[in-house]
């Protein structure tokens, strides 16, 4: 059985369409790249993918682990395992990062039936992933992604997703904005998670992270449709030469 | 009838009622404060304030001039007190101060000093009740400008009602130099079965070179579904030169209680004063407060917070006059409204001529949970000196839904989303308070409050 099927879906935000008409299926152990031009409807997915309010389906269903995955509430959606690396990770002045994390990890145990972990076991955790990715220990101690640097924010999303160990992972544009070394921390970071069970959609627009996380399906999201599927070899084409031939292919 | 002409009619009728079970440095005031009362009105003022004084009292309540006295069970007279806080307890039970026999409770204190009742005071000790009672809240002060009158003329009213039929209340006296390092507890308990208003009376006198801090908490009785209880409080505060005070007022009333409010606070030269207003859960409350740094180096830390839900109404006037030189105030408050609660904050700085170097700021922030939630923010700062740094701002917003998106996305449940970041709006307000175990003990009120666990009306959250 596949992990998550879209189809034919069709969304818009303050009205306007956005998404019109994508069909995609992940089956468990799968890495996807998402790839397409800025405005394409990429992150516009994952809105939708996690259950944004601010977006509005119109037609077309996704099923996800054999379920509806539309009527579910984002938090379900989380404890279900899937997983948002936001392309702007959001500011919570005030909520400190243990509180944060401490509240997202036992409300998922909750959902499976197993007990809230103990003060010092989840400091333990804490410390176990966040050597993962190498965050700073003040970073954890501060309020969520207040006054994080672009690159800390990102490596702060790999960090709560190691936490979280999703079954699906939606990692949207967590490379730009990463030095050399970091891009490679978060790399592993996400390789670690990889399983039989496991599967990834990676949105970028660049080579180096599909070089490290090697995806065996590639996607061409343009104008809120998918028009291209291919293997790795369709990336490699977009990094040499841009979107272009696609439009043109599109008789555009 | 109004009821200004009806409350002056009770007191010329029971004068002598309520002179015999009070004190005479207290009764002196009586006469003077009716004119003022029959002159001034109760006035709402030109504001937008919600709780109207004059309204409130139109009520027909019943008062207890002949000093019967109040029955009260033990375990209505709470058992315990804020851990590791103080065992300096004391009571007003309406307006009377109950003594407690149980030693253990009352600590020591110091010499020269006093903390008790009011009526005990004002017959023990005239000469020190004649130079501070009623010279804040008793007279119209001399700001010229108009709108600051209209602050001033605001509460006058309603403490010439207080100061006519005044029975009774708390005094904390600190004289010259003492260091109380352990805080007072004041527990203020409205208990009647039937409409009943308390003539509630606070003086606190910090000398020279003194340190106090002193946490009254208000709280309201049910004994009955329909009986409406009034609070008309009128506390006055003095810190004299390089003297330190702490002065938290923490409310759980419920919603069949009003509380009239007027703290006056008069600073002298290098003193610092840090004012905590928590209303927890309120029914209908206006907080009047008037501050005066009235001689160089005085410094002044005010904050204010409040959870309000249901129909509670909370208005916070403040007013802070900038009299002399080098002087500090710093202002926050902040609310958090739920259902059709409303609020209103009336924020007055004043910075007169020649108190240059002033430093002054000012910041309200409001939380709006519901459309139907009311909240009115009027910060004004005016400024006549030179030299100074003032600023001042005010937001009426809503949750962000972004952070609220985020955190669900990572498997928080919404109502728990919500309340960390309504925790974490309060974060700022409640870390400005300098008692350690209060702050710890406030923290976990206000979570217990947003998670709606707060008993509203039976007991001290506090002390428990
Ligand atoms: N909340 C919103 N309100 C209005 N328009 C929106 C909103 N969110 C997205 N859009 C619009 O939808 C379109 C798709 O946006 P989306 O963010 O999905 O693009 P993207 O493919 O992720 O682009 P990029 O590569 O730049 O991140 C854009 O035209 C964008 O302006
Ligand atoms: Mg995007």
């Amino acid at each position: 059985m596949s992990l998550l099927e879209i189809r034919n879906l069709h969304a818009s935000v303050a009205g306007k369409e956005i998404l019109r008409g994508i069909d995609l299926t992940i089956n468990p152990g799968e890495v996807h790249a998402v790839m397409g031009p800025n405005g394409a409807g990429k992150s516009t997915l994952s809105a939708i993918l996690t259950g944004n309010p601010q977006y509005e389906v119109t037609e077309g269903e996704i099923i996800y682990k054999g379920k509806d995955l539309l009527a579910m509430k984002p938090e379900q959606r989380a404890w279900e395992g899937i997983f948002l690396s936001f392309q702007y990770p959001v500011e919570i002045p005030g909520v400190s990062m243990v509180n944060f994390m401490r509240s997202a990890v036992n409300a998922q145990r909750e959902y499976r039936g197993e007990a809230a972990l103990s003060a010092t076991e989840f400091l333990k955790l804490m410390r176990e992933k966040r050597a993962v990715v190498q965050l700073d220990n003040k970073l954890a101690n501060r309020s969520v992604n207040e006054g994080f640097s672009g690159g800390e924010k990102k490596r702060n999303e790999i960090f709560q997703m190691a936490m979280l160990e999703p079954t699906l992972s939606i990692l949207d544009e967590t490379d730009s904005g990463l030095d050399v070394d970091a891009l490679r921390i978060v790399s592993d970071g996400v390789n670690r998670l990889k399983s039989a069970e496991r599967s990834s959609i990676v949105i970028t627009h660049y080579q180096k992270l599909l070089e490290y996380v090697q995806p065996q399906f590639v996607h061409i999201v343009y104008k809120g449709r998918i028009v291209k599927n291919g293997g790795p070899e369709l990336g490699d084409r977009i990094f040499a030469e841009g979107f272009d031939w696609i439009k043109q292919e599109l008789g555009e | 009838m109004s009821p200004e002409t009806q409350y002056i009619d009770l007191f010329h009728g029971q004068r002598a009622l309520i002179d015999e079970h009070s004190a005479p440095a207290l009764n002196a005031h009586r006469d003077r404060a009716a004119e003022v009362l029959a002159n001034v009105g109760l006035q709402r003022g030109k504001d937008a304030s919600h709780v109207d004084p004059a309204e409130v009292l139109a009520k027909d309540y019943s008062l207890n001039l002949a000093r019967y006295e109040v029955p009260t069970e033990r375990d209505d007279i709470f058992t315990c007190a804020v851990p590791e806080m103080s065992t300096n307890m004391h009571f007003l039970v309406n307006e009377q101060y109950v003594s407690l026999r149980d030693e253990n409770r009352v600590a020591a204190v110091p010499d020269g000093c006093y903390v008790g009742s009011l009526r005990e005071f004002a017959r023990q000790r005239p000469d020190v009740i004649g130079r501070y009672y009623n010279q804040l809240a008793g007279r119209r002060t001399d700001t010229g400008d108009v709108r600051s009158k209209q602050y001033e003329a605001c509460s006058l009213g309603e403490s010439a009602l207080n100061t006519m039929l005044c029975q009774d209340g708390f005094v904390l006296y600190v004289a010259a130099g003492v260091q109380m390092e352990r805080p007072v507890q004041l527990i203020n308990l409205l208990r009647a079965v039937e409409d009943f208003m308390a003539v509630q009376r606070l003086l606190v006198i910090v000398e020279d070179g003194a340190k106090a801090s002193l946490l009254v908490c208000d709280h309201a009785s049910r004994l009955n579904e329909e009986a409406h209880l009034l609070s008309l409080q009128t506390t006055e505060v003095f810190v004299g030169r390089g003297a330190t005070l702490d002065f938290y007022s923490l409310e759980e009333h419920h919603d069949l209680a009003t509380r009239l409010g007027q703290l006056y606070v008069r600073q002298q030269g290098a003193s610092n004063v840090a004012i905590g207003q928590y209303s927890l859960t309120v029914g209908q409350t206006r907080n009047r407060v008037h501050v005066e740094l009235v001689e160089p180096d005085a410094q002044l830390q005010l904050y204010g917070m409040a959870t309000l839900d249901a129909d509670q109404q909370l208005d916070n006037i403040t007013f802070i006059d900038h009299k002399a030189p080098n002087c500090s105030s710093n202002e926050l408050f902040k609310y958090v409204l739920d259902d059709r609660a409303k609020g209103s904050f009336l924020g007055r700085i004043l910075v007169r001529q020649g108190s240059d170097k002033t430093d002054a700021h000012q910041t309200d922030r409001n939380l709006c949970l519901t459309p139907e939630a009311r909240m009115v923010a009027r910060p004004e700062l005016e400024i006549y000196a030179d030299d100074v740094k003032c600023s001042h701002g005010a937001t009426v917003g809503q949750l962000d839904q972004q952070a609220l998106f985020y955190m669900r996305t990572r498997g928080i449940p919404e109502e728990e989303a919500r309340l960390l970041l309504m925790f974490a709006f309060m974060g700022d307000v409640i870390d400005g308070i300098r008692l350690e175990p209060l702050r710890d003990r406030l923290k976990h009120l206000v979570e217990k409050r947003f998670r709606g666990q707060l008993n509203h009306c039976k007991g001290c959250a506090v002390s428990r």
